[in-house]
């Protein structure tokens, strides 16, 4: 499906109006759409509006083998998918380079600031660490996806909960919620980050563009920032160059907005943890694989690997964890008791889980 | 056999308390809604009619493109499982038996379906699937023959068939029926079972599942009111 043409008279009237230092939908120049942000039951799993633009965002863990540079250091990737959106640009190419732009945006802004205390996802130094992943998925595209894709990251983040996990020696045992209850991340900062569109050469400009704006635009300026007035990230795309002023100009602006932002996010996730309790990993959100694509040889592939599907094939248990050992006498899991009926009923509010971890072994 | 009980809700209000739904929250969608059964929520959006690809080839009626993403980080890679494609299958031939396909030759609907929320098993999520496709279709005005809905039953080991159950009931339970009716005679469409039963289950399922589709239909009525209102 391909998005439909922006026609010379819809190009003329948004110059012209921006020329007035009018918007169409009547915000003024540096005013933002307004942010809903909703949780979902699952941890780490958020839907965030942007005035019309919606992106939902799902964080997930598995444990993998880390890099050798890096030996105590876990890593966090980031998946844009805008491929249910339609084409934008009316190419295939143009599409996929747009979605790479923003991905690359993305991770330099949350990857590269450390805004995660990587040091905190190591299990065991060089040998296992936790990778957490984030999948966005944007549903509607009406202008500055990237900030929405930002504030939905962020979100996620702050809102997932990693299970725990203790070492004895050289065995590793990762409990269930049930056990332990799973905790937080470690977040140090919140980059932020604020999109200015440019029109006519760089003099006219406009903060959070909508899709009108954003396909007519000349070129754009994305800042990410934090409360401590610390720049984590700073991309131009487009053509057009601009004048330093400018640029301080709008890193003034930026800043009052992250500002309002960092306190909503911190505010909308601690809200929602004080009224739910966080709910138990019914589905499937660890995956833990033989050491990854960037091991050698150290496990044994001929290992018994464990997939849930190679047991009792019960229709419940498609929501049950698909685990993946990578050595058995190093890894164990915690079990409940392994039959169907057994209702480990939790008391007030949680939702049950029954066969969770049922049986790896 | 375990004496089969029917767990069906006490009034008509409390149905209406396990669903509820959201229209056109994508507004560059032709249709798009949001139905949330019980604990399982689901967004689902159309885009179309519009051209057809190259490589499509539909030359008397519509052509129907349907993906359904389940929620990601479940697998390593980004690719559709193959459960997943099932369902995908399963929702065209819904789809083809109730769109007015030759009615927009040489066209196509691209159909994305989402599913946002499963703390439930197989049975709330396909049923949910279900009914947020065909509010997305009523959203988008398509023509339909008529307009559908789903049910599930599962088959509880103590409490024996219960319909609309909750996660906890859902997930100690051994089998599963998700039966879809049509408003107009309240026939079966389509129907999805899973697990050990007889045909005496299978009828009782249909039985009790009726009454539910109804209410459900009721919902939707109410719910394009308001719309429309």
């Amino acid at each position: 499906m391909k998005e439909f043409i922006c026609s010379t008279i819809e190009r003329n009237v948004v110059l012209k109006c921006i020329r007035d230092h009018k918007r169409l939908d009547c915000r003024t120049i540096d005013e933002t759409r307004s942010v809903n942000i909703d949780f979902r039951s699952h941890p780490g799993c958020v839907s965030v509006r942007l005035g019309q633009t919606c992106v939902i965002a799902q964080a997930s863990c598995r444990i993998t083998k880390p890099k050798e540079s890096r030996a105590s250091e876990g890593n966090i990737r980031i998946h844009i998918d805008m491929s249910k959106i339609p084409l934008m640009n009316l190419e295939n190419w143009k599409h996929q380079e747009f979605v790479q732009e923003l991905n690359g945006i993305l991770e330099q802004n949350i990857r590269h600031s450390n805004c995660v205390d990587l040091e905190s996802l190591c299990i065991n130094s060089g040998e296992l660490v936790w990778a957490i992943k984030i999948d966005i998925t944007v549903l509607n595209n009406c202008g500055n996806i990237l900030d929405c894709a930002n504030i939905a990251t962020l979100c996620s983040l702050y809102h997932f909960r990693l299970p725990e996990v203790t070492v004895h020696g050289s065995d590793i045992r990762v409990y269930s919620s049930m056990e332990r209850r799973a905790r937080p991340l470690r977040i140090l900062h919140f980059p932020i980050n604020v999109l200015f569109a440019f029109f006519v050469d760089g003099r006219y400009t406009l903060i959070d563009p909508s899709s009108d704006e954003e396909r007519l635009m000349d070129g754009f300026l994305s800042i990410s920032m934090n409360q401590h007035k610390e720049i984590c990230g700073i991309h131009m795309g487009g053509k057009l160059g601009l004048k330093k002023e400018q640029v301080d100009l709008c890193k003034k602006l930026a800043f009052k907005k992250i500002l309002e932002l960092t306190d909503r996010i911190r505010q909308v996730v601690t809200d929602y943890y004080k009224n739910n309790e966080p709910t138990i990993h019914t589905q499937p959100s660890i995956v833990r694989i033989e050491d990854g694509e960037d091991s050698s040889g150290e496990s044994e592939s001929e290992d018994s690997v464990l997939i849930k599907t190679d047991m009792s094939p019960s229709p419940m248990e498609t929501n049950v964890s698909l685990l993946l050992m990578p050595s058995l006498d190093r890894l164990s899991l915690s079990e409940d008791n392994p039959t169907i009926t057994a209702t480990v009923v939790d008391k007030s509010t949680s939702k049950l889980e029954n066969d969770d971890e049922q049986d790896n072994e | 056999m375990t004496e089969i009980v029917s767990q069906t809700n006490e009034n008509d209000a409390s149905i209406f308390s396990s669903l509820h739904c959201v229209l056109s929250p994508i507004s560059k969608a032709a249709g798009s809604a949001t139905f949330t059964l019980s604990d399982s929520i689901c967004t689902c959006l159309v885009n179309g009619p519009g051209e057809l690809r190259q490589q499509q080839d539909a030359t008397n009626r519509l052509q129907v493109d349907i993906t359904f993403q389940a929620r990601p980080g479940s697998n390593n890679t980004n690719a559709t499982a193959t459960k997943d494609k099932l369902i995908e299958q399963w929702l065209e031939t819904l789809i083809h038996s109730t769109v007015l396909t030759e009615h927009y030759p040489r066209s196509q609907i691209n159909i994305v379906m989402y599913e946002e929320q499963n703390l439930s098993g197989e049975a709330t999520i396909l049923a949910c699937l279900c009914n947020t496709l065909c509010l997305t279709m009523l959203d988008a005005n398509l023509p339909m023959k008529y307009a559908f809905a789903a049910v599930p039953i599962v088959q509880h080991p103590t409490k024996g068939l219960l319909s609309l159950p909750n996660s906890k009931d859902e997930l100690a339970s051994t089998s599963y029926f998700v039966f879809v009716f049509e408003i107009t005679l309240n026939d079966i469409l389509a129907m999805h079972a899973s697990g050990n039963f007889d045909m005496k289950t299978l009828e009782q399922a249909t039985i009790i599942a009726k009454p539910i589709a109804r209410q459900i239909f009721q919902f939707y009525r109410q719910e394009l009111e308001k719309r429309l209102s």
